[in-house]
This record gives C-alpha cells, sequence and structure tokens, in this order.
C-alpha cells in the first residue's frame, strides 16, 4: 500500500459509489425477501402466541436469545478494532476499521429485534424503559435483563457516534469528489455535504476531532468489555447448572471478539474483491485479523476446558451431572462441534501459508460463526433443558417459525450492510492517508523542533469569510515551511487545510489542547452521578 | 438530566418494595447503571464538545475553501488585507506552493 499516492487512495476508496450493477440490486432483492419472509413469520407468532415456536417448559429461552447473544457478540469486534487498536496505535487497524465499525452498528440493530420477537407480546415492551409512567411502575435496576437494556442500548449509541464521527471527514472527500464529477445539484453531492457537516479539514477541525475521537475511544474501550460481560450476567446471574459461573463475563466478551473477528473477515473478504479494494486492503490485513484470532482462539479453548474442570473441582454434584450431560446427552454432538469449530480450525492461524490463503481465511471465518452461534446455543438451551430435577429434563428443537426469523435477521444484517458498501466509503480515508504520511514523519519532527518559539503564540482562528491570501502545496512539508515562513513575515491569522491530521501542523500553529475535554469530563461526571429524587418520591418518604 | 446513579437510587425510593427485609436501594448493582450512565453521557457531551469547537453542522464552506483538500492537496490560508497581498505573496512564494490567489 506504501507505493500508493493520496489521490490513488481516494479515488480506490471513493470509485465504489458508483452506481451499482443489477447484480447488486438482485442481491438486494433477495435480502428483502429473507426480511419480508422473517416478517411475516413474526406476524404469525403474534396472532398464533409463541406455541408456534419449540419454546416450552423448562426451555424458555432458545434460538432467540442465541440469536440475540451472538449478534451482540458480532458487534464486539467493530469496536476493539476502531477503538483498542486506536489507543494502542496499531496501523493495520485503518483499512478494516470503517467496515468493522459498520458491522457493529447492524449487529446491534439485529440484536436488538431479538428481545422484541422473543417478548410475544411485543406491544408491552415499553415497559422496560425508564420513564415515569402513570402508574409510578419503574423498572427494576437490580435485574440483569435491565442492566442489558443499558448496557446494549448505550452500546448503539456510542458505536453509532463513533462510526459517524469517523466517517464525516471521509464523507467530505465523497461530497468534493461528487461535486466535482456530478455537481452541486446531484442528490448524493447534497446528500454528502448534509452529512458531512461542513468539514473542510481546517487545522483548526482537526485539532478538536483528534482530541475528540481519542475520547470516543477511551469511552468505547471499557464499554466493549462491560457489554458482553452484563449479557453474561443474564446468565450467570441465576443458580442454573452451567451458567451460574464467574469464567462468564471474560468467557463471553473473548468469544465475543472471536466470533466478530471471524464476521469481519466473512464479510471483508468478498467486499474487497466486488468493489476492487485490493489495493487498499491488502493480505496483510488479513494476516493481522488472523493473528488477533489466535489470541481469542486460545482464551476460548482455555474455557472450554475449564468449564468441565470447574464442574469437577466444585464438587457439586448438579455441576458434576449437567457436564457428563453436555458430554454423553442430546446435546453433546454439538457441544463436541465447539473445540472443533471454535479452537480447533482456527488454531490453523498459527500457519503463515494459512493466514495469507484468502480461501481458507474465509471458509474458517464462516467455520467459527457457525460455532460460536452453536455455542451460544449449547450454553443457551443445555442448562434449561437439565437443571436440578430429572423430571423437568426435556429436549429443544427450534420450529420453522425461530428457523425463518433467524435467516431473516442474518437478511437483514447483510440488507445494512450492502447499503452502506454503496453509500459510504467503506475505508478509513484519512487514516490511510495518515498512515502513508507516517513513514515520512521523521523529515516532518525535523521542522518541529524549529516551532519551538513560534508555539507559544497560539493562532487566532480565522472568520470563514477571512479575505486573505491561499496558497496551495502538494506536500505537508511544504506547508509546514509556508506556516513558518508566514508566522516570521509577522503574519499571524492563518488557517491551513489538510486530507488528513496533520500534529506537528498544528504545533507549528501554535494550538494547544482542545477543550472538548472538559466537555467530556463534564458529560461522563453528570452521567454517573447528577439527579434529583422525584417529587413523587419525595411524597412516599414524606407521607 | 439524571445519571445513572440517580436514575436506579430514584427508581428503587418510587417502587419502594422492601423484599427480606433489605433497603430498596442497593448500591452494587446500580455500579453497572452509573457505569453506562457515565459512558453515554461522555459520549453525548463529547459529541456536542467536538460539534461546537470544530464549528459542525454548517454547511457552507470557508471562503477559498478548494476541494482537494480533502483529497491530496494542502493549504494556507493566510488573512490579510488587500494591501498586503503582495507580501503574503512573496513571504510564500519560495515554500514551492503549486498556486497562490487571493481568496
Amino acid at each position: 500500500m506504501s507505493e500508493l499516492t493520496y489521490n490513488e487512495i481516494n479515488d480506490g476508496v471513493l470509485s465504489p459509489l458508483r452506481p451499482p450493477r443489477r447484480a447488486y440490486w438482485v442481491a438486494l432483492v433477495l435480502l428483502f425477501a429473507g426480511i419480508g419472509a422473517a416478517l411475516t413469520a413474526w406476524i404469525i407468532q403474534v396472532q398464533l402466541g409463541m406455541g408456534v415456536t419449540g419454546l416450552s417448559k423448562p426451555v424458555g429461552w432458545a434460538v432467540y436469545i442465541t440469536n440475540f447473544v451472538f449478534w451482540v457478540g458480532i458487534a464486539h469486534s467493530g469496536t476493539l478494532i476502531s477503538a483498542i487498536l486506536h489507543l494502542v496505535r496499531s496501523r493495520w487497524r485503518t483499512a478494516v476499521s470503517r467496515s468493522a465499525e459498520a458491522m457493529t452498528v447492524f449487529a446491534v440493530m439485529t440484536a436488538g429485534l431479538f428481545p422484541m420477537v422473543h417478548l410475544g407480546r411485543v406491544w408491552v415492551f415499553y415497559y422496560i424503559i425508564p420513564y415515569p409512567s402513570q402508574r409510578q411502575l419503574w423498572p427494576d435496576f437490580l435485574s440483569p435483563l435491565i442492566w442489558d437494556v443499558c448496557a446494549v442500548g448505550t452500546y448503539f449509541i456510542v458505536s453509532s457516534i463513533f462510526w459517524y464521527v469517523g466517517l464525516i471527514p471521509d464523507l467530505a472527500a465523497a461530497r468534493d469528489r461528487f461535486g466535482a464529477s456530478h455537481g452541486p445539484v446531484c442528490w448524493r453531492t447534497r446528500l454528502y455535504r448534509r452529512l458531512s457537516l461542513g468539514w473542510c479539514g481546517a487545522a483548526s477541525q482537526w485539532r478538536h476531532y483528534g482530541r475528540a475521537y481519542l475520547f470516543f475511544a477511551a469511552l468505547a474501550t471499557p464499554l466493549v468489555v462491560s457489554v458482553h460481560s452484563v449479557v453474561s450476567w443474564d446468565f450467570a446471574m441465576s443458580i442454573l447448572p452451567g451458567w451460574h459461573t464467574t469464567i462468564f463475563a471474560p468467557y463471553f466478551v473473548a468469544g465475543a471478539i472471536h466470533s466478530g473477528l471471524a464476521m469481519v473477515l466473512t464479510l471483508v473478504i468478498p467486499m474487497r474483491r466486488l468493489l476492487k479494494l485490493e489495493r487498499v486492503i491488502t493480505i496483510d490485513h488479513f494476516e493481522a485479523l488472523a493473528q488477533t484470532m489466535i489470541v481469542t482462539t486460545l482464551i476460548v479453548g482455555y474455557a472450554y476446558v475449564l468449564e468441565p474442570f470447574i464442574a469437577w473441582y466444585s464438587g457439586d454434584e448438579f455441576e458434576r451431572q449437567f457436564a457428563l450431560f453436555r458430554e454423553t446427552g442430546w446435546i453433546a454432538p454439538l457441544y463436541w462441534a465447539l473445540p472443533l469449530l471454535n479452537v480447533l480450525v482456527p488454531i490453523l492461524f498459527v500457519f503463515r501459508k494459512v493466514r495469507r490463503n484468502l480461501k481458507a481465511l474465509f471458509a474458517i471465518s464462516i467455520l467459527v460463526n457457525i460455532g460460536m452461534w452453536l455455542e451460544r446455543l449449547v450454553i443457551i438451551t443445555g442448562s434449561l433443558s437439565h437443571d436440578f430435577l430429572p423430571h423437568n429434563w426435556l429436549s429443544y428443537a427450534p420450529r420453522p417459525v425461530e428457523i425463518t426469523i433467524t435467516i431473516g435477521a442474518l437478511a437483514f444484517f447483510l440488507f445494512w450492510f450492502f447499503g452502506f458498501t454503496k453509500l459510504a466509503p467503506t475505508v478509513a480515508l484519512s487514516d490511510v492517508k495518515e498512515d502513508l504520511l507516517r513513514g515520512r514523519r521523521r523529515a516532518m519532527e525535523a521542522g518541529e523542533a524549529e516551532e519551538a518559539d513560534s508555539a507559544s503564540r497560539e493562532a487566532p482562528r480565522l472568520a470563514r469569510s477571512a479575505p486573505g491570501v491561499l496558497a496551495i502545496f502538494k506536500e505537508p512539508e511544504a506547508l509546514l515551511a509556508a506556516i513558518r515562513r508566514a508566522k516570521k513575515a509577522g503574519f499571524g491569522r492563518i488557517e491551513a487545510y489538510s486530507p488528513m491530521r496533520l500534529e506537528a501542523v498544528e504545533d507549528a500553529l501554535g494550538r494547544r489542547t482542545s477543550p472538548v475535554r472538559y466537555w467530556t469530563l463534564i458529560g461522563a461526571l453528570s452521567g454517573c452521578m447528577a439527579g434529583s429524587r422525584w417529587p413523587s418520591a419525595r411524597r412516599s418518604s414524606t407521607a | 438530566v439524571h445519571g445513572g446513579f440517580a436514575l436506579a437510587i430514584g427508581s428503587a425510593l418510587v417502587n419502594g418494595l422492601m423484599a427480606g427485609g433489605k433497603h430498596p436501594v442497593s448500591i452494587i448493582p446500580y455500579c453497572i447503571v452509573g457505569f453506562e450512565g457515565t459512558i453515554l453521557c461522555g459520549t453525548l457531551a463529547n459529541l456536542a464538545g467536538v460539534l461546537w469547537h470544530a464549528r459542525l453542522g454548517r454547511p457552507a464552506l470557508p471562503a477559498g475553501y478548494d476541494e482537494r483538500f480533502s483529497r491530496d492537496r494542502f493549504g494556507l490560508l493566510v488573512a490579510c488585507e488587500p494591501h498586503e497581498a503582495g507580501a503574503v505573496r512573496s513571504a510564500l512564494a519560495p515554500c514551492g506552493a503549486e498556486d497562490i490567489r487571493v481568496v
């Protein structure tokens, strides 16, 4: 990728936004048909009741909750790639981060369908939302299910904001490209103009943007860990054998990232080929993803070993009989498929040849996706179908309604992802350009020492209509030199524009740390603590 | 605006349900709601901060903005009075600018 120019990156990433071909529309219609089938199945379920599903006593949670946990898990790797790898300055993330973020948002949307589908009486879903109803009935925040609503709702909002803010500079690039090629009245130009919010790549914008993006990453990182931990507590807070265990939170988080990384491979490998992004997303990026999966594979494998060990070591009769049931009961074929699909298959990534073979990567990623879905099914239905009372034991099999809704949910997810690939840049343009520049950073940093004296005076911000002289440069080094000369000549009211963030330019302009940090701090503190008791609470306490 | 702890504690006090003789407020489980509130409101405030300080949300672009700035070119706008334009031009000329114009 290092041999590419900024312009080639721009063209390579924005070219796929051209009008789609017929095959794309056919795929979209098929996905829409899948969504329609799921909607029909759901209407049947609402009309006839939950009896049309395979749910019964004691298996009250099954495929729907499996789907919920699976899709929430899929959502995790997007934030991992974008937020955590951003904080640790990992360079390979830039090529796949945008697609992974989009995948996160669409996966949470898909996951969010299932609590409502599972609820049966969907029209009372609003009971779970904390608002002052006329009956003064509030949700009980002691319940893990309410924690789940808070955690997944927060995750959806934060992921969506993180994704959109990351897109803003790239939407501006799309706006300028379509403005030049299709004119200002083309619907795409107008769409990107609105969505890019007037982004112009000024150094004053990059300064606040860079700081805010860092805070988004810092806030999203603990959220990633918390969300699937909270999901795991839906189960671990109960006393059922197989669920009531302290390893569930790290086990779920590792499994979520494992499946999410696999889904990134499943989506990005064909997307790269169909959108002709081979020069921007290289085999090195896939190899880095596969290497990350080796880590999650080992953690998941450790959890698989630990589960039966804890059952044996605890000496608990019920845990032991449940472990035996998993290994030998009706669920055993599914149970034994888990180490095969989720550990033994992806551990093949230790071989470099496998990591650099696209067909192998794609095949393994699909097997891991299947394996991780089965893992959730085994965890959820297994414990419910085999609890403390032998006369209560029962098996479970999904009915056509559940299968149709499950397939429809996959179509729903892919429908959004397909739409994304044609409407927004699928690669983080400004980040990739910044990566290219990083190779030449020494040259940029050499000039920074000379800025020390001028950095003490902050260049004032210009009004948008400020008259002046505009100079256009091909290289950032020339821009830096020009800033120095302009300041030396006594011109202090200056603004710089660039397609990516240039910290050296911000330093040369003498701009100080962004005050966005105060906004974030005040927001976070008020989100944690602020508030007052309700008038009704005061009434009841004084009564 | 109510933070996570205030929401959870307030709800418990409104309901006032005593179970097993325990006080309706239980701080440890409310830490989860407080944590989620911290992240959510911190993110929303961060968004508001960047929108405000980066002056986003105004579709009009600055005078002299060149569409190449989002692609592969770097720009420097030096604000000056019309009679100073010559001095600015001569200061920037040795830096290898592709184009210098008055805006």
